[in-house]
């Protein structure tokens, strides 16, 4: 257990922890654009700075990303942090006027207008997608392009990804709703990543329920040859419901 | 550690399971009646293995068991990749459009230590009981006797009446 002071409250955590977790653990409340529970943190927004003091030091560092050390001493809102905060949701309601996490961040953080010349992306370039591709699915099918003010997230070269699964990670942890995955006929696509990918038929129903490629890759790690896998989710419950059938209907309670 | 058991015959299929489900978890219902062979209405909802492929299967560890043994989803963990659907062989946990996150069976876990899972209490025909797992093999053995005699007692009534 490591012991540290947030906001003049003595806190006591498991090994391991960032300072973002002990202060949600004491019920502190830090903004967060980039985090989220079940992917390794990144840093990329830097909304959760906080001012971590050890020894005679003092400094701004990321909470998200900075496991808590015996004996700091945190604060988490001060006017310094408060500032930062407020010139990062400038910057981004400059940068996606239309993203409604940001407006509602910016609203949080009492930025109401942008001093600078708006764009219209709608991506913040927090990374999720690319940690989900890459850290929980492990296809790395898309990564951060380009450097700068073109920085952006993609696959090589734009191109159709031929390493996709198509899973729809990376739409769902987007907060902005930038990636959005439709299904039209037998295809699936991926529109801000040009990929396209062919859908799997259940083999009782016909209705598509997966991608051929997510399917292929969920049999050789998971699941195997079995013949149940080829099916949708309806027609798994109503073969398991016909197989308890049998041995079921000659007992009477 | 208790689970859900269907009780074979009694089930009418009228899916009060079902609703009450929905009506407490937002309309998002755990809970399915497939009607097999026509006219044989089962109950199906989430087993909660002991050896869970949906939770060996996620990539963010956001399925665990709870301190009630069942299989529940840290929803703040759930990047709403999928797997968990494709490797079930139930068929039980999906993919909520709206929120983007998986959605299944929890047990009624905030409600188990004061009350039985919201299925059991609404099922008007107590086709699904509530019952510890590791129950005494006896009493299961006893069970099974019962059914069988009222098996054998309904058959010989219907035999008697058409005579
Ligand atoms: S596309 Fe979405 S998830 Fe990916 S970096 Fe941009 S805002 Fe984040
Ligand atoms: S949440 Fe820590 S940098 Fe974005």
């Amino acid at each position: 257990m490591i012991a540290a002071t947030i906001n003049d409250t003595e806190v006591l955590v498991e090994e391991g922890s960032t300072v973002l977790q002990a202060a949600t653990k004491y019920g502190f409340h830090i903004p967060t654009l980039c985090y989220h529970e079940g992917l390794p943190a990144y840093g990329a927004c830097r909304m959760c700075l906080v001012e971590i003091t050890q020894g005679a030091s003092s400094r701004l560092e990321s909470s998200c990303t900075r496991p808590l050390e015996q004996g700091m001493v945190i604060k988490t809102d001060t006017r310094e942090i408060r500032g930062h905060r407020k010139m990062i949701m400038e910057l981004l309601l400059a940068r996606c006027p239309d993203a409604e996490v940001v407006q509602e961040m910016a609203r949080e953080v009492g930025v109401t207008e942008s001093r600078f010349s708006k764009l219209n992306e709608d991506c913040i370039l927090c990374g999720l997608c690319v940690r989900a591709c890459r850290d929980a699915i492990g296809m790395s099918a898309i990564s951060f392009m380009s450097r700068g003010i073109k920085r952006h997230v993609d696959t090589p070269f734009s191109m159709n990804s031929d390493v996709c699964v198509g899973c729809g990670a990376c739409a769902r942890v987007c907060p902005t709703g930038a990636i959005r995955v439709e299904d039209y006929g037998a295809k699936r696509y991926v529109r801000y990543f040009n990929t396209e990918l062919e859908l799997q038929p259940c083999e009782e129903c016909g209705r598509y329920f997966t991608t051929k490629r997510f399917f292929e890759k969920n049999k050789n790690d998971f699941v195997g040859a079995d013949e149940l896998y080829r099916l949708c989710d309806a027609c798994r419950r109503r073969q398991h419901a016909s197989m308890l059938k049998g041995p079921l209907v000659n007992v009477h309670p | 550690m208790k689970r859900i058991h269907f009780v074979p015959n009694r089930c009418i299929g009228c899916e009060e399971c079902v609703i009450a489900c929905g009506k407490a978890h937002d309309w998002h219902t755990r809970a399915f009646v497939e009607v097999v062979g026509g006219y044989f209405p089962i109950p199906m909802r989430c087993s909660h293995c002991d050896d869970a492929p949906c939770k060996a299967a996620c990539p963010t560890g956001a399925i665990q068991r709870n301190e009630f043994g069942a299989i529940i989803v840290v929803k703040e963990k759930c990047i709403g990749c999928g797997t968990c659907a494709e490797v079930c062989p139930f068929g039980v946990p999906v993919i909520d459009d709206v929120t983007g996150k998986m959605i299944k069976c929890d047990l009624c876990s905030d409600i188990l230590t004061e009350q039985e899972p919201i299925c059991v209490q609404a099922c008007p025909k107590d086709a699904l009981e509530f019952v510890e797992q590791d129950e005494p093999l006896e009493n299961r053995r006893q069970r099974m006797a019962r059914y069988i005699k009222n098996a054998v007692e309904h058959e010989s009534g219907l035999a008697s009446r058409q005579m």
